[in-house]
């Protein structure tokens, strides 16, 4: 990568360190790239699955001869509540089908649905946000038409897969922070090993009438210009692994459907944060070992 | 005016022996001074205190006014802006041209580069540099080295000028030239210090001259010779 040229009056640049310090940002930048866009498909996993899941509940009304009458009536005294929005019969058709497919091609051949004593089920839709309190009133309303009634909410087994998205999402948040992190001890350490290094250097600035600042300001143009080159580095490769899997394995459902203008933000984001990341740190670092010399 | 004075200055390297003891001293703004005493008496560590590269351990320094010990890093860079020094070794960073070490000391006042340009070559033509302005240190001579020494030392037109063995790496024409134009300096307006153990250089130029003596390295500086040395020759100029 060519920059514009700069003058360092530190030997900053005669060091064979230099392109070992790119290679390792660039591969925590990699690591942190590819666990930024993992956070963003299990918090899709999870919202997928919550607003599926979420706002559903079905009731099951075992079979009986008056089932669908008490069907009917339990959806004609669900709907004027509060926290339900929809509530609906699921067609006998529906239901079959779903059996029939489990039983297998077999099945079909041997057994007649409409012979089978299957209950009969009613989808609801609730409001966003209902509660505990909301779930209590409903079944209330289900005892008192039918004591067989039961009310299966599905966040009951939806909330395995949710917490198992929410440990994809922390695990893959942790590795960002702590990549984050690394990077900017990797820097610390850098700079701070590069002050001593140089320290002749710096005294003969000094002395010809260098301050703080002149010299902090060579070092942290050297190190956001190795941050920048690791980053960049990072990040391309990390979007080519991305594209590649996207080629073999399909990435389009796993990810929210972004456009190639947000997936350019997003990859620009890990470069802004590591420069901003540099900057700071290296302003910290060498006011306080400059400081010190 | 004195531009340094010292009052009962000691200096040891950390838990070793007192290198400087009691040294009290004036020099005036606008004299040429010789430092003299043997190897090892403590010349290049005094040149330390003067260029604000050591503090005293004892004692007070008072350069241009200011004492050494209470300055602000603020106040210690302006202060440095206004001291040249010529090491003994030179100190060149070897991977910047002549030019760009020459330049050290203006770009670190922020001078903008169309200015440095013109006064650095000014400098170099002047020091007889001019054709080796891109030339790295290292594959130049001794003798051209000290020049590129000495043109970063003066090229903020210090009114302090600091010079340790200069004629210590060149032959002998050289140092003779090179201390005449310490002498031009020094009618410009420059106070300069000189540390020698060269005594002929001494008997050449006659100058007054701080004499460090001590029989044995690392004992106390003999300050009553330091003081009869100061009003003795100095009193002749
Ligand atoms: N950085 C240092 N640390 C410890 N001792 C030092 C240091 N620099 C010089 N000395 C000691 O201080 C004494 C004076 O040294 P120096 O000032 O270089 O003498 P001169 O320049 O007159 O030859 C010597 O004994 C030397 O060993
Ligand atoms: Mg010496």
């Amino acid at each position: 990568m060519n920059f514009p040229e700069y003058k360092y009056d530190l030997s900053l640049e005669h060091d064979g360190s230099n392109r070992f310090i790119v290679w390792i940002i660039g591969c925590l930048v990699f690591i942190a790239t590819l666990s930024m866009f993992s956070a963003l498909a299990s918090q899709k996993m999870i919202s997928d699955w919550q607003s599926y899941a979420g706002n559903h509940a079905t009731i099951e009304i075992p079979f009986s001869v008056e089932a669908e009458d008490t069907a009917l009536k339990v959806t004609e005294a669900l709907i004027p509540m509060r926290a339900v929005e929809e509530a609906e019969i699921i067609p006998n058709e529906e239901i079959s089908e779903l059996v029939m497919t489990s039983l297998g091609d077999n099945g079909k051949d041997d057994l007649n649905t409409d012979s089978l004593p299957l209950p009969v089920l009613v989808d609801i839709t609730l409001i966003d946000g209902f509660d505990q309190n909301d779930q209590d009133l409903i079944r209330e309303k289900l005892q008192s038409i039918n004591a067989d009634a039961s009310l299966h909410m599905h966040d009951d087994w939806a909330g395995d897969v949710l917490s198992y998205g929410e440990m994809l999402y922390v695990g893959a948040l942790t590795l960002l922070i702590l990549m984050t992190a690394m990077t900017a001890l990797t820097l610390v350490w850098v700079l701070m090993s590069r002050v001593n290094i140089h320290r002749d250097e710096i005294e003969i600035l000094n002395i010809v009438g260098a301050d703080d600042g002149y010299i902090a300001r060579q070092f942290q143009h050297f190190a956001l210009r190795r941050t920048f080159v690791g980053t960049v580095a990072g990040v391309i490769s990390a979007g080519l692994v991305m594209a590649l899997i996207d080629w073999q394995l399909g990435l389009s459902d796993l990810l929210p459907d972004f456009s190639f203008g947000e997936i350019i933000g997003w990859l620009a984001m890990p470069v802004a944060l590591c420069i901003f990341i540099a900057y700071v740190t290296a302003r910290l670092t060498l006011r306080r070992t400059l400081a010190s010399l | 005016m004195s531009l340094i004075s010292f009052e009962n200055v000691g200096l040891r390297y950390s838990t070793g022996p007192e290198i400087l003891t009691d040294l009290s001293f004036d020099l005036q703004a606008g004299s040429f001074h010789f430092l003299t005493g043997p190897s090892g008496a403590g010349k290049t560590t005094l040149m330390r205190l003067l260029y604000l590269g050591q503090k005293p351990t004892r004692g007070q320094i008072k350069i241009m006014g200011r004492d050494v010990l209470a300055l602000s890093s603020r106040q210690m860079t302006q202060l440095r802006r206004q001291i040249g020094i010529v090491f003994q070794d030179f100190r060149l960073l070897n991977h910047l041209s002549a030019f760009d070490n020459v330049a050290l000391p203006l770009r670190a006042t922020g001078m903008n580069e169309a200015k440095i340009d013109k006064t650095v070559k000014e400098l170099l033509d002047w020091v007889g540099l001019g054709q080796s302005m891109h030339a790295l240190p290292k594959t130049l001579s001794g003798g051209e080295q000290q020049r590129i020494a000495i043109a970063r030392a003066i090229i903020n037109r210090p009114k302090l000028l600091l010079a340790d063995e200069p004629t210590g790496n060149v032959d002998k024409t050289i140092g003779i030239k090179l201390l005449r134009l310490f002498d031009e300096l020094n009618r410009l307006g420059t106070t300069v210090v000189i540390a020698t153990h060269d005594q002929s250089i001494l008997e050449k130029f006659d100058r007054p001259v701080l004499r460090l003596e001590n029989g044995h390295v690392r004992q106390s500086v003999d300050l009553s010779g330091l003081k009869s040395s100061i009003s003795s020759v100095g009193g002749k100029s």
